[in-house]
């Protein structure tokens, strides 16, 4: 018998293939293509504003938690709902659809740096739903949520849960840090979620190429790490030198001020630049914490997330 | 090796040549209309043209780039755009049978129904995989966003397009959903 994953079976809907898309164009298109674009200006200046945006915010962002009994009254109120279980935001506002990965656990506020970094205005006044769909929305205050949405408090998404998942990804401390064998990587995943609460929980592993075990699915609902051996990821060399850099930092015990003032230091020198986005930094406040973590997970950018005390 | 305008655009023509076919798929996997579909591959390349030497190269160019043709069409959706002179040149020579000849007739498979009941967010990231061949740390550059976030809702997806076909479809093996045919 033969089986097919999920992937290669949609593989087969799709309405045509790239050769196929190319031909309705013709030959006579590319070539036309490509000479009026390298006619055109290029470089900064050269007239029309990038189109690409990253999803998260290029400014700091003192970002206060929830109050604890806020988000303790929030979290009873969500108890039970699957958008609980989210490490991330879909922010759909003014027509863009973007998706980004939770920071404070307040998924409006989220939504709202990642609108003022991008755009550079506030956004409208936005409101955080359960989507139905096992997922957090977030909309315009004003507009008509869609049927099945569930309004939800703000400080609705669990740090800890988040903070896990940063930990896991981490290339300053977590799996991401050095090549882990299935062992060392089990280990390292049990003694992160002891670290941030998770009790009962178990970690298992998929079949994979590769001998360097990274985070596959962190699952609420299950309970369950999943672990897979990395299959070649692309890899900024950046990343990992950025990551030994900031490795010093953590031994320490400093401010979220003084943290970030070190992290953006260490940054400058590798030539990294928050202007132009080669990596994005949220700063969080939480003051239930006695020393700031410092957490550097790589996607569209190298993101790093400094949390830590006021004073 | 060529500096300056020639070495510049030598680069650019390499990668132009290696994308074109990807990007056009992409355009016209999304966009039906191929004049549409013309608009964004031109602002597409254009956009690559202008931002060339601050652009992601190697192996994240590639992932780069569908991001901003997701962006180009997200932004052609929203407004309606006049056509440029570029996207002109592109759509001159569309050819409508060659668009027509290319569907093929899985509408009314029990997949396509699962699949099209599946969220706009699912389906892309679905089709981001199956449909373009991005890996699921490309998505991550594609959509700018984490790879942490893409795993996790690729995991959902997945199993919400199990969830919407009939139990005989698929069969968990080792972890992983597999489609018997």
């Amino acid at each position: 018998m033969s089986g097919r994953s999920s992937i290669e079976s949609v593989k087969r809907l799709s309405p045509l293939a790239d050769g196929e898309a190319a031909n309705v164009f013709g030959a006579a298109g590319r070539e036309s293509l490509l000479a009026g674009v390298t006619e055109l200006p290029f470089g900064r200046g050269a007239g029309q504003r990038p189109v690409v945006r990253r999803r998260r915010s290029l400014v700091l962002v003192l970002a206060a938690v929830a109050a604890a009994a806020t988000a303790a009254g929030a979290w009873a109120v969500l108890r039970g709902s699957p958008a609980q279980e989210t490490t991330s935001v879909q922010c759909l506002i003014d027509g863009n659809d973007t998706v980004i990965p939770s920071v404070s656990g307040d998924p409006a506020h989220d939504c709202a740096v990642g609108w003022k970094r991008d755009h550079g205005v506030e956004p409208p006044p936005l409101a955080a739903y359960d989507n139905g769909l096992g997922g957090v929305t977030v909309l315009p205050r004003g507009q008509k949520p869609p049927a099945g949405f569930t309004p939800l408090p703000s400080g609705s998404q669990d740090v800890g849960l988040i903070q896990l998942q940063d930990s896991l990804d981490d290339y300053v401390g977590g799996l991401k840090s050095s090549c882990l064998d299935r062992d060392a990587a089990m280990k390292l995943t049990r003694a992160k979620l002891a670290r941030f609460g998770f009790a009962g929980w178990t970690v298992s592993t998929r079949d994979g190429a590769g001998t360097c075990f990274e985070s596959d699915v962190v699952d609420p609902g299950a309970r369950t790490v999943t672990l897979i051996p990395s299959t070649g990821p692309i890899e900024p060399a950046t990343a990992h030198r950025l990551a030994a850099a900031l490795r010093p930092l953590t031994l320490g015990c400093e401010s979220l001020g003084t943290a970030v003032t070190k992290v953006r230091s260490a940054a400058a020198e590798l030539g990294l630049s928050e202007p132009a986005r080669t990596y994005e930094l949220d700063a969080v406040t939480d003051d239930s914490l006695r020393c700031a973590s410092i957490y550097e997970t790589v996607g569209g950018t190298i993101f790093l997330t400094v949390r830590g005390p006021s004073r | 090796m060529r500096n300056g305008f020639a070495g510049r655009r030598e680069r650019f023509e390499a990668a132009y040549r290696e994308l074109y076919e990807p990007i056009c798929g992409y355009a016209l996997r999304r966009v039906r209309d191929p004049e549409d579909a013309a608009e964004a591959v031109a602002e597409t390349f254009a956009t690559l043209w202008r931002r060339f030497d601050r652009c992601p190269q190697d192996a994240y160019l590639r992932p780069w780039l569908f991001g901003v043709a997701r962006r180009v069409i997200a932004n052609q959706r929203r407004s309606q755009r006049r056509r440029s002179a570029l996207g002109e040149r592109l759509a001159a020579g569309v050819d409508p049978t060659a668009l027509d000849a290319a569907h093929p007739d899985e509408s009314s498979s029990e997949l396509a129904r699962a699949f099209a009941s599946l969220s706009d967010s699912d389906r892309e990231l679905l089709s981001l995989l199956a449909w373009e061949g991005l890996t699921r740390d490309e998505v991550a550059i594609a959509l700018g966003t984490s790879r942490a976030v893409v795993r996790l809702r690729l995991h959902r997806a997945r199993k919400r397009l199990r969830d919407a076909l009939p139990a005989k479809n698929f069969q968990l093996i080792g972890g992983q959903e597999h489609e018997w045919t």
